[in-house]
Parts: structure tokens; C-alpha cells; sequence
């Protein structure tokens, strides 16, 4: 007889009161729960606490470093990345069992359709490595942190359901602080912010997601997310300008 | 020998700690000032107490006109004074205040501002230099009602004083860009209590007019890098406005 394969899910957070349970609740059906978080002032530990099986703080220095010391800590055979602000719908949940139980690759993405003013985006949906064999798996890349596995990746059938706007004013000052976060790693670098890049990188930004991407079928709030993407953009050089500078 | 004419200094603030004290010293030449604050959070009420001459007053922000309204109320004089506290008041022009008052011939003054940002004078981008009423007899002004960008109306005679202001808007880019999407907010709460609605064109043409005229026209390309990231961070302002209004007609934030 099979035994079922034991899942392991791993949350990073800060400050995700408002989301944190309704998260933990979509991930019940895991065999383990782990917390990572760095230092959160709000509830969000408070509120976890009962529903997870340990909790990890840990000082952030990047996403890739937070999420691969939580995955020392795991034991399940499988392990599944989410976010505070990620719902594993139920559909979701029987595919995952199912795909653990008979697995035919060591890695699964799982598309993400963004809710955004009231409407799923499907022109900005991703496909995310997210569930995969805990054997072997670690993450790469300071900014951009890329999950790794050992063997072939395939891709499931159900969406992942990802709650990222609130509202519009803190959709855009969350563009604003990681502007800063990814100026001071491209500082650090040696990195200068040139003509070409205040000119040519926020432009080239909008049409990626505006026409590549196929931002233009969802409206106005496609035209948002390219244009709050394209400011993003050019706000990391003028942080990075900044930096140079001395100026805040 | 006639007396001195008295003059009322009116200030509005909202954490104003780091700003407040040299504003104050500038303000010597007022025989009382007034500051109306909306809760502020810092020391600035502390600061404001130590001060001989203010007397404080504190009210719920609702929209600039209103609460600037609401400040010169509480003056006991007629010429008032109403600068902000991002605004250095020379010696040259203080005492140009005086000397104006000693034989007014307007009962409205503006004074021409010069703009600061990422520590140089903006010299072109049209933003270089407005001009803004800072001296003014009560009896015959108001601010309009104007949510935002709010302009005194003055029923009577206005002139020009001669000394400049120099403004001092930047702090950190942060907080530049919070003051203009406080703005666009605003302003786009302005154009829906009017009644006009987002269109295609308010998305499509209106930012990149704003930066083309701002960078190109109005030749903020000679204010350098400064002039680029001006025009830019005002054409997004202008872009999330609209982004705003059509939010606020489908009751989504």
C-alpha cells in the first residue's frame, strides 16, 4: 500500500495581520506549517500561532536567504512556497495531494491570475515554481530569488488565488520602498543611474507590460499596472541617483 | 508720527517639528502669529507653546481653502502675513514687508517664489518661479474653494513685492512623492464632485503632454537630471489622478 507523501508549507512574513489566517486556513490540509518571519510589529504572529507548526524569526536580508533557512527546518517530503496574501483554492489543495501522491516531475508551477481593482488580470498571470521535492530544492538570486530543484518541472492545472491590491495609494508606495531596496543592491553593485536608464528602462517597462504581456485587454486596470511598473522602474534610478548622491 | 501698521502671521501645520523653529525666528517682524494645526503627531505643538508671540489653535484637516480660512479667522489684525514654513523669509523681504506697510497702496502683495529640489534652484521646467500672494488685508480676501492648489482671491488692488522667496519643497523623494499623490487624490475628489469623467484621452495624452510640455516646452531638459525626474514624477501625478477618478466612479479604491 502507498503511504501519502507528507507536505510541508513554508510562509514568509512581515506584517500580514489582515491576511495571515485566511492563508493558513486555505493550507490546513498540509502535514506542517512554517512561519518564517522577520519580526513582525503587528498580530500577524499572534494569530498564526494556532494554526502552525513552528515559527521561525529571522532577521530579512533578502528573499532567497529567508526562504531557504525555513527550508532546513521542513521535513515533509514535498514543500509548497505561499505568501500571506496567496489562497490555495480547494480544487487547488485535491491536485496538489494528487500530484504528490503520483508525481511525474520533481517540481510544479502554478499559474497566478492577479486580482486587481476588482477583476482578475489575466494578462498578468505568472507561472510559478512552487511546489516541489524538498530534496535538492533551494533558492537563488538576491532580488529576484528563483526556486531550484532536482529534475523536471512540470505545471499544474489549478490557479493559485493572490490578493496583492488593497488600494491603489499602497499598491504604488509598495512600488516606492522596494524601488529602494533594489537601488541599494544595484548601489552596492557599483551600479550608476545613466541617461539611458531614467530614458529607455521605465518606456520599455510600460510596453512590456502594457502590449507584450497583453496589459491592453484589461482595461484601465491593466493601463495601471503598466504604468505604476514603468514608475517603479524609474524610481529605482532615481534612488539609485540619489544614493550616489547622498541625498534620500 | 502714524503707528506702525500691526501685522498677524498665520501659519497652518501638520508636523512641522524639523521646520517650525527657524520659521518662527523669521517671522519677528509680526506683532502675533497664529498657527492653526490639524493633530499633529511630533513636537510641533511644543514648539509652537514656547514661542511668546503664538497663540495655537488645532482643527481637523477637512481641504486647504477651508482650513487656511479657518486660521485667518482667528487673527487680530487686518494685514496678514501667511507664508509656509517651507518658505525662507529673508531679512530683505521681511523688511520690505514692513517698509510696504508703512504706506500700503494694494491691499493684496505677491511675492515671486524660486523653487528648490534635490538640493539646486529649479531655473526652468516651469516651475522656476510663481508668484503667490503672501501679504494681504483680510477685510478683502478669502481663499476659494479649491480642494487642492487653493488661490486667494483678492477684491482690490494687488502688487508685486520686489524680494524673492526661495521655497524649499524637498526633503526626501519619499516625501515628495506622498505630497503628489496627496494632490492627485484631490484632485481627482475635484473633477468627480464636478461631474467629469475619465475618458480615453485623460489616459492616453494628457501624462505624456504633461511631460513633453513640462521637459520640452517649458525646457525642463536645462534643469538636467532634476528636470527629467520632475517631468516625470508630474506626468505620473497626472496619470494616477485619472486613475483616481475612474476608481471612484466604480467605487473601488
Amino acid at each position: 500500500m502507498h503511504k501519502t507523501p507528507t507536505l510541508t508549507v513554508i510562509i514568509p512574513t512581515f506584517n500580514e495581520a489582515g491576511y495571515i489566517e485566511d492563508a493558513l486556513k486555505s493550507v490546513a490540509f498540509a502535514d506542517e506549517i512554517i512561519l518564517i518571519d522577520s519580526f513582525s510589529e503587528d498580530a500577524t504572529l499572534t494569530l498564526a500561532k494556532p494554526h502552525v507548526s513552528k515559527v521561525l524569526s529571522r532577521e530579512f536580508d533578502n528573499f532567497s536567504n529567508q526562504k531557504n533557512e525555513a527550508l532546513k527546518h521542513a521535513k515533509g517530503q514535498w514543500v509548497l512556497f505561499l505568501d500571506a496574501d496567496e489562497r490555495v483554492t480547494q480544487s487547488l489543495e485535491k491536485e496538489i495531494k494528487e500530484t504528490i501522491q503520483n508525481p511525474a516531475h520533481s517540481g510544479y508551477k502554478i499559474n497566478f491570475p492577479h486580482f486587481y481593482m476588482n477583476r482578475f488580470l489575466y494578462s498578468h498571470s505568472d507561472d510559478v515554481l512552487r511546489l516541489v521535492k524538498r530534496e535538492g530544492a533551494h533558492f537563488k538570486g538576491e532580488v529576484h530569488e528563483k526556486l531550484l530543484c532536482n529534475g523536471s518541472v512540470g505545471k499544474l492545472k489549478n490557479k493559485m488565488l493572490h490578493y496583492t491590491y488593497k488600494d491603489l495609494h499602497s499598491y504604488i508606495t509598495k512600488k516606492e520602498s522596494y524601488a529602494w531596496f533594489q537601488a541599494k543592491q544595484q548601489y552596492a553593485k557599483g551600479k550608476r543611474a545613466t541617461w539611458m536608464h531614467f530614458w529607455f528602462k521605465p518606456l520599455f517597462r510600460f510596453f512590456k507590460s502594457f502590449i507584450i504581456k497583453g496589459g491592453y485587454k484589461d482595461g484601465i486596470p491593466g493601463l495601471t499596472v503598466a504604468g505604476v511598473n514603468a514608475y517603479g522602474v524609474f524610481q529605482r534610478y532615481v534612488k539609485l541617483h540619489l544614493l550616489h548622491k547622498s541625498m534620500e | 508720527m502714524k503707528n506702525q501698521t500691526k501685522i498677524s502671521a498665520v501659519i497652518i501645520t501638520l508636523n512641522e517639528q524639523k521646520a517650525l523653529p527657524a520659521f518662527l525666528d523669521s517671522l519677528w517682524f509680526a506683532d502675533e502669529i497664529i498657527i492653526l494645526d490639524s493633530y499633529s503627531t511630533d513636537s510641533t505643538l511644543a514648539i509652537a507653546k514656547e514661542h511668546e508671540k503664538v497663540k495655537v489653535f488645532q482643527r481637523t484637516f477637512d481641504d486647504f481653502s477651508t482650513q487656511k480660512n479657518v486660521a485667518i479667522s482667528k487673527a487680530t489684525h487686518d494685514w496678514i502675513v501667511f507664508f509656509d514654513p517651507d518658505e525662507k523669509i529673508t531679512k530683505q523681504l521681511s523688511q520690505e514687508i514692513l517698509s510696504t506697510l508703512k504706506d500700503p497702496k494694494a491691499i493684496a502683495y505677491y511675492v515671486n517664489r524660486e523653487f528648490h529640489f534635490m538640493g539646486k534652484q529649479i531655473k526652468f521646467s516651469g516651475l522656476q518661479n510663481d508668484n503667490v500672494i503672501r501679504l494681504f488685508n483680510k477685510n478683502y480676501c478669502a481663499y476659494n474653494d479649491n480642494l487642492v492648489h487653493e488661490v486667494l482671491k483678492a477684491n482690490g488692488v494687488t502688487a508685486t513685492l520686489k524680494n524673492k522667496l526661495p521655497h524649499y519643497t524637498y526633503t526626501t523623494f519619499d516625501s515628495y512623492t506622498a505630497k503628489m499623490h496627496r494632490y492627485s487624490a484631490l484632485k481627482a475628489k475635484m473633477l468627480y464632485n464636478k461631474g467629469i469623467k475619465p475618458k480615453g484621452y485623460h489616459f492616453f495624452f494628457r501624462p505624456w503632454y504633461r511631460f513633453i510640455n513640462q521637459y520640452f516646452f517649458k525646457l525642463g531638459i536645462l534643469d538636467g537630471k532634476r528636470g527629467f525626474i520632475l517631468a516625470y514624477t508630474s506626468a505620473f501625478s497626472v496619470f494616477k489622478r485619472y486613475v483616481n477618478l475612474w476608481l471612484l466612479y466604480r467605487n473601488i479604491k
